[in-house]
């Protein structure tokens, strides 16, 4: 059984501003099986936005080997990293990040785009994605035309498209009311269930609950690693 | 990515902030433009100094006596002007007028006005194109009856006769009275080319008679039968002179002119103005050329969060780099495009008095520096774009 990420030892230093390094990570060793849905909490400033972003193949570790679906990430050249961006991980970000000018269903068709996959098949494959998150009606729509949670389940689908390793969702319910929060949430737990890998960064205690495991940061390490719900993660490896 | 989609994104590039699209193709279309249109009035001024060398006798040979370091060559006489008529050898040469001329003083009334005095023959007229503004030119047989008969140039004529009504007048030149039978149109290709000076023509005979002596001449103007025919007639002349005087310095003893001489010279004048043009519609092209970069870098910054997006969603930086790229080139396209079409209306009519030529290489020219000026100056900027930090990008504006 493969892990669909794995840490090993990874440190992310960066110059302060006084001239001092600041150690945002300071060796984080974790691994991430298949189809689990975890949970990063922690107060800010411990290490939780460096470490999304070294998930994210956005940012590169200082030291330490970062492996997707068994690939050694933190040595490849950029253009491959953003192969690995496209095919495997699917962002989820506070503020939605769709494009403006885009259509949902362009936005949803954007990772294909980069895929190098034909108009035909991405119309068909964004309407699919676009029907799963319940937002079939509104594929012409753009996104100032969208509520909030509109605008993010449309993020979630997006997501979700080329079909990563793992659904990466940093603070997907900050900017939302508590009723697409509620929505956000529970595509989100369906998506799991049928499958999926998801790694969801927040500091809200409720939110972090919904997943099966919940690893706390503190001072760039992980001060705790708990598992929440037994039962599920008996289904680890069966997808 | 593939190339539709790439044109796609830029496409929405453009319309998403329209304005400044159209404030950076109004650049691109001033810059194409005004190469265009600069670069049609050097053809047009050329154009027109061949004209007016062509106005002068396309075929029209003058042959002087030269110049060595040893002083001057052979002389020029009236039976040199016969023997290149007459010789079986100059086959390419159709008429010959031989010229004397002198410097005078010209009266006529109370005027009196320094003037050249040449003696010619009809031939003379119908070699170099004259045109005639009133009266007629020297006629072959105004030589059988005394020759008192005169052509003057326009400035001879208005300096003499500032009234006008120059026709049927008496000139006194010295002793001789010379009765003015024309005058010569102003402006005249003849005179643009060489006149500074006044010039009367009359017949040869009688000026030889009266006026400079039989001495030699001082040029023959020689037609060829056709432009085409210049350089063998320049040939034939050669060997005829060459022949007539075996005692002096060969041929290389008289200058001998032609057309092509003048247009060469004067052809060197049209290609330095024509780079002057084009240095200043190159420095208006570099100006458009800059508003590109300007705008796509503004354009770069203020999409810097769709960048982060795009990146964030698995575009290669080289994607993120045509998509500018190509943004920046279907704008300089568009502007080029318009360019030319600008380019054509405003040369419709005649700028500073040249009417403009564009040549169709012109308008290829014009194609290919729009598309230049897309990927030269959207290179810059979409480099930015493709290295921006995707970290740094999506927190912009968050």
């Amino acid at each position: 059984m493969k892990p669909a990420i794995s840490l090993e030892r990874i440190t992310r230093h960066h110059p302060g501003q006084d001239g001092s390094v600041v150690r945002a990570l300071n060796g984080i060793d974790l691994t991430v099986p298949s189809g689990e849905f975890l949970a990063i909490v922690g107060p800010s400033g411990a290490g939780k936005s460096s470490l999304l972003n070294i998930l994210g193949c956005l940012d590169r570790p200082t030291s330490g080997e970062l492996r997707i679906n068994d690939r050694l990430v933190s040595t490849m050249p950029s253009a491959t990293v953003a192969d690995i961006r496209n095919a495997e991980i699917g962002f989820v970000f506070q503020s939605f990040n769709l494009i403006p000018a885009l259509t949902a269903s362009g936005n949803v068709e954007l990772p294909m785009v980069y895929a190098g996959v034909g108009r035909r098949e991405r119309r068909a494959r964004a309407g699919g994605a676009l029907d799963r998150v319940g937002l079939a009606a509104y594929a012409e729509r753009h996104p100032n035309q969208l509520s909030g949670g509109q605008q993010q389940r449309v993020a979630v689908a997006r997501a979700i498209i080329n079909d990563p390793a793992f659904i990466l969702a940093d603070e997907p319910t900050g900017n939302l009311d508590s009723e697409s929060t509620e929505d956000v949430l529970s595509i989100i737990e369906e998506l799991h269930r049928t499958g999926s890998t998801v790694v969801l960064i927040t500091h809200e205690d409720d939110v972090a609950a919904r997943a099966e495991r919940i690893v706390t940061m503190q001072d760039g390490r992980i001060a705790s690693d708990e598992r929440r719900h037994p039962v599920l993660t008996e289904q680890v490896g069966t997808r | 990515m593939k190339a539709a989609d790439l044109l796609g994104a830029a496409v929405r590039g453009i319309t998403g902030n329209l304005t400044r699209s159209i404030l950076t193709v109004v650049m691109i279309v001033i810059g194409v433009g005004s190469v265009i249109t600069l670069v049609a009035v050097g053809n047009g001024a050329s154009k027109q100094v061949n004209d007016q060398i062509a106005a002068l006798g396309a075929s029209a040979i003058t042959v002087s006596p030269g110049f060595s370091d040893t002083g001057p060559g052979a002389a020029l006489q009236i039976e040199d002007a016969d023997a290149v008529r007459s010789s079986r050898v100059a086959s390419s040469v159709s008429s010959v007028a031989p010229q004397v001329s002198a410097e005078k003083r010209a009266v006529a009334g109370n005027r009196s006005v320094s003037l050249t005095v040449v003696g010619t023959t009809a031939d003379y007229f119908s070699i170099t194109n004259a045109v005639m503004g009133e009266g007629r030119a020297l006629a072959a047989s105004d030589a059988v009856g005394g020759g008192e008969v005169t052509v003057l140039d326009a400035r001879s004529a208005s300096a003499l006769f500032p009234a006008g009504g120059a026709i049927g007048q008496t000139v006194l030149v010295g002793s001789t009275s010379l009765r003015v039978v024309g005058v010569l149109a102003e402006g005249g290709a003849a005179q643009q080319m060489f006149g500074s000076g006044r010039t009367i023509y009359a017949p040869i005979d009688r000026v030889r008679a009266s006026i400079t002596g039989y001495g030699q001449l001082s040029a023959l103007t020689v037609g060829a039968i056709s432009p085409a025919a210049v350089e063998q007639a320049v040939a034939e002349i050669r060997s005829v002179l060459a022949l007539r005087h075996p005692s002096g310095t060969g041929a290389a003893a008289f200058d001998i002119s032609t057309p092509n001489q003048l247009r060469a010279a004067l052809g060197g004048s049209a290609a330095s103005l024509d780079g002057m043009l084009a240095g200043v519609a190159a420095i208006s092209l570099l100006v458009g050329g800059i508003g590109v970069t300007n705008v796509m870098l503004l354009t770069v910054r203020e999409r810097t969060r769709e960048i982060g997006i795009r990146k964030a969603l698995g575009a290669r930086p080289l994607s993120i780099a045509g998509q500018f790229i190509v943004e920046a080139t279907a704008l300089s396209v568009i502007g080029g495009t318009l360019g030319v079409v600008a380019a054509f209306i405003v040369t419709r009519a005649p700028i500073n008095g040249i009417p403009p030529v564009i040549e169709p290489a012109t308008v290829l020219l014009a194609a290919g520096l729009s598309i230049g000026i897309g990927i030269v100056f959207g290179t810059y900027p979409a480099l930015r774009a493709s290295r921006m930090d995707p970290v740094q990008a999506l927190r912009v504006g968050v």
